[in-house]
């Protein structure tokens, strides 16, 4: 069960990541999230066959990870959970789309695979683009940045608190899970005699964890409303790399910029 | 400053919880509450706090403890939790500085000189920004220590605020316990803390007082400790 | 379940954030304020736990295989189905956020085919039904409890799960991303989910019952004598009708292969594409009402994909041209990040 033990540290990882001080870490936050939905937007619109139009999307994730210094091999770990999915719907493609595109001396490229690969290629850039806005932004940044987008006050305040406990609550998991192991040898998962009991404890707990918890929040004068972290002010620099970063965006969706380079040398 | 008034409380008919309390709590003095697990001591800070309510009178500098007054006497008195987790609850140990103050209306400016202040004062300043979550067990404590101390109460309430640290982390809460000029009510197993902070102890049992006194008295008195299922302070239990 | 963004066109993916935003809109009107802060703490953790709740093994006897709980009907019987549905929403945007497990764009749609069926679905026409029922109340009111748990769960999940894998297939073939024939995906999809759902429902009704059995008052709608808004025959005519549409549709869109053929030979509207399979929609394959509608349908969904971009030429992008193009481009890529990491040694070196 050591899926509990990569939670955490990919937990702590995305931590360590976010407390970075490199020019893509100071971006104003909400900036950063327009250019991230903004460029997975333009990603996914491309059509299953524009592959080389949509291989000059690969240069925004490339450059924005050198700059940020965050490895692009740990973003590639991270795929391991999506793209299964995006596979398995792509791999049908080839079986059943016969469609010759591209000839190439004798060898026929079949439009199955074109959209096989482009479908790999969108999954693998979004996944890219979403990772760094996290990596390079922290969860008290984001949640300012969402109420800035009027996003309801409950959700946010949800969602900082939870991330605030998910470590505690996988921390605990998984000392049970050690405990329960050490008595269960042999055993890969919990037994069926223990599905109830063992979810169950954690929850009568967690239920006085909240208690608690509420009690904290009230005695020190909660009514409704919590106060976020100030985002840093917005910058016209912020502005300008957002207009910008998604400027470019739409020309490269509008032209096809590797397709013109090419014809360059092919004449 | 703290005034119980034969002071009951229970969740059925049959078992009461504590019963008939009575005692006061001078402004400015350190009172160690002790017992036996099941004693009554969590429940005493939350009858003062208004989380629970039973019969009886608690007053606050004269305010009874009523749902009308909650919010001035919650604004005078700070309860350090057991769980340091429970308390710090926002992402960052800044953010749960300013979270009291907030609340209670405060600018961002005024909180801000509040929070450098007492982190100064804690010796904790490398604190203000890292994750509560990340933080270590007596980091966390000094970290909700400082929480409460944001809100500049007039009385600080602890429970068990020794448990689970090093003994260097023991000593810095010790020591910044003793330096902390607020009425403070401590709740603790660590009767070798309470010897060390407070002047004055309340002993209970089964939710009743049975001693109320000088603390150098009570925690000598090997014959009441043990009859109410205690110990001795361990510095004054002599060579093995 | 969760699904990547390249799984979505822009339109489908919008249409799906908007039905979900209008879900949280009403769940946060429908809590009242001082219901909702003062539930705020219980839902983060309960949240937390089942986000951490989701990575244990739960091993299947006698199969050697593992499942594992998925949440959506836990929590709205702890915390009712608005507050329920909310904290699903968190869940799937921390896991899609920081664990890269679904897509940004794709939230909107995972929230609603995870968190809105199981909340919603699950609770008003399953859980509350059937625990207000009179259901097995010979056996005694503990006994027919914790049967009603264990059915109402069971029930709960595998309704859900059957939702939510129909409206993934439904999704992604409404994005034209695939080839997949929607009778072939929606084939492989609800089995597989079928017994996802029936041990998640398990697991679920384990959890439930231990609660009970242990501190009935967290569960909603037990030991409570007021009439449900739903009676339970109502629910079953509801889950009647649901079946037959949902049924019929499947068998139409299964039982006429062509059908699904149709719909990934001709009805794509890419340039150039029906004329290449060297097809004619007309004399081709059975010609049906429902052929024709299946077929009018994809062209709409298929032209959305381009709809925003109407202008562009996506026939550019398989020349050779565009091949060579992508290589410059691609290995430009690969220059950028060499240099990158040439830069962050020489700064490593002159630091040490």
């Amino acid at each position: 069960m050591d899926k509990l033990t990569k939670a955490r540290s990919e937990l702590r990882e995305m931590d360590a990541l976010a407390a970075g001080n490199s020019p893509v870490h100071l971006l104003y936050p909400l900036s950063k999230l327009a250019v991230t939905v903004a460029y997975i937007v333009f990603v996914v619109s491309y059509s299953k066959y524009d592959f080389s139009g949509l291989m000059i999307m690969v240069l925004y994730p490339v450059l924005m990870f050198q700059a940020s210094g965050i490895p692009v091999s740990l973003c590639f770990y991270r795929l391991r959970l999506v793209l299964p999915l995006v596979c398995a719907v792509g791999l049908v493609n080839p079986i059943l789309d016969h469609t010759p595109l591209i000839q190439l001396g004798s060898l026929v490229i079949t439009g199955g695979w074109v959209s096989m690969v482009t479908l790999m290629m969108k999954g693998t850039f979004s996944l890219m683009a979403s990772f760094l806005l996290i990596a390079t932004t922290p969860i008290d940044s984001l949640c300012a940045a969402l109420r800035k987008l009027y996003a309801p006050g409950i959700l946010v305040t949800l969602l900082l608190l939870t991330y605030r406990y998910i470590g505690v609550m996988l921390e605990q998991v998984s000392v049970m899970t050690e405990a329960y192991r050490l008595r269960a040898p042999g055993q890969k998962g919990l037994h069926i005699s223990a599905w109830g009991s063992f979810l169950g404890q954690l929850l009568l707990r967690s239920m006085d964890r909240a208690e608690e918890l509420y009690s904290s929040m009230v005695l020190r004068g909660f009514r409704s409303e919590f106060h976020y972290a100030q985002a840093p002010p917005c910058r016209a620099s912020a502005v300008v790399f957002a207009a910008g970063c998604i400027g470019l965006f739409f020309l490269a969706r509008m032209v096809n910029i590797p397709a013109l380079l090419g014809s360059l040398i092919v004449r | 400053m703290i005034e119980f008034q034969n002071v009951s409380f229970s969740y059925d008919t049959q078992n009461p919880v504590v019963e008939g309390l009575s005692f006061t709590i001078r402004k400015g003095e350190a009172v160690g509450l002790i017992g036996a697990n099941g004693a009554g001591k969590s429940t005493i800070m939350k009858l003062l706090l208004g989380l629970l309510s039973g019969q009886g009178e608690i007053l606050v500098d004269d305010l009874p403890v009523n749902r009308q007054n909650l919010p001035a006497i919650r604004r005078k008195i700070g309860y350090v939790l057991q769980d340091s987790d429970n308390q710090m609850f926002m992402p960052t140990v800044y953010e749960d500085m300013t979270f009291g103050p907030r609340n209670y209306g405060l600018s961002q400016e005024e909180t801000d000189q509040r929070v450098d202040k007492i982190l100064e004062k804690l010796g904790i300043e490398k604190l203000k920004h890292c994750y509560n979550h990340k933080i270590s067990g007596g980091e966390k404590r000094m970290a909700a220590i400082a929480t409460i101390l944001a809100m500049e109460p007039e009385a600080v309430l602890m429970d068990e605020p020794s448990t689970a640290l090093d003994p260097v982390n023991r000593r810095t809460v010790i020591n910044t316990i003793r330096s902390l000029p607020q009425t403070k009510l401590i709740a603790s197993h660590d009767l070798d803390m309470i010897l060390d902070t407070c002047q004055r102890v309340i002993l209970l049992s089964h939710g009743k007082i049975v001693a109320d006194g000088e603390a150098e008295v009570i925690l000598r008195d090997k014959a009441l400790l043990e009859s109410n299922r205690m110990e001795l302070p361990f510095c004054l239990q002599g060579p093995r | 379940m969760h699904m990547a963004d390249a799984l979505l066109a822009p339109a489908v993916a919008a249409t799906m954030y908007a039905a979900s935003a209008v879900t949280v809109g009403a769940s946060v009107k429908t809590l009242k304020k001082d219901e909702t802060t003062a539930k705020l703490p219980t839902m983060a953790v309960t949240s937390a736990l089942v986000f951490a709740g989701q990575m244990i093994n739960y091993t299947i006897p006698g199969t050697g295989s593992s499942g594992h709980l998925c949440g959506g009907v836990m929590l709205s019987a702890l915390l009712g189905p608005q507050a329920g549905f909310l904290s699903m929403v968190v869940i799937l945007a921390i896991q899609c956020l920081f664990f890269a497990d679904g897509g940004l764009l794709a939230l909107g749609a995972n929230c609603w085919n995870m968190a809105f069926y199981g909340c919603f679905v699950g609770y008003y026409l399953l859980w509350r039904p059937i625990m207000t029922s009179r259901l097995f109340g010979g056996l005694g009111t503990k006994a027919a409890t914790r049967i009603k748990i264990v059915l109402s769960s069971v029930l709960g999940c595998v309704i859900t799960l059957q939702l939510g894998a129909f409206s993934v297939v439904l999704e992604t073939t409404a994005s034209g991303i695939t080839e997949l024939p929607f009778g072939a995906f929606v084939g492989i999809m609800q089995p597989i989910h079928l017994a996802i759902g029936l041990v998640e429902g398990l697991i679920t009704s384990a959890v439930l019952v231990f609660v009970y059995e242990a501190r009935p008052e967290l569960l909603r709608d037990v030991n409570t004598a007021g009439a449900a808004r739903y009676s339970l025959k109502t629910t079953l005519v509801i889950l009647a009708v649901v079946v037959a549409v949902v049924g019929g549709g499947l068998s139409l869109a299964a039982s006429g292969n062509p059908d699904g053929l149709e719909w990934s030979m001709f009805g794509n509207g890419e340039s150039g594409y029906s004329e290449n399979m060297g097809l004619d929609e007309e004399d081709y394959g059975i010609s049906s009402g429902a052929a024709e509608l299946a077929g009018s349908i994809q062209e709409k969904t298929a032209f959305l994909p381009d709809y925003a971009f109407a202008g562009s030429d996506s026939s550019l992008g398989t020349t050779v041209s565009g091949l060579l193009g992508s290589a410059i481009v691609a290995g430009a890529a690969v220059l950028v990040c060499m240099a990158g990491g040439f830069f962050r040694r020489k700064k490593a070196d002159a630091k040490a």
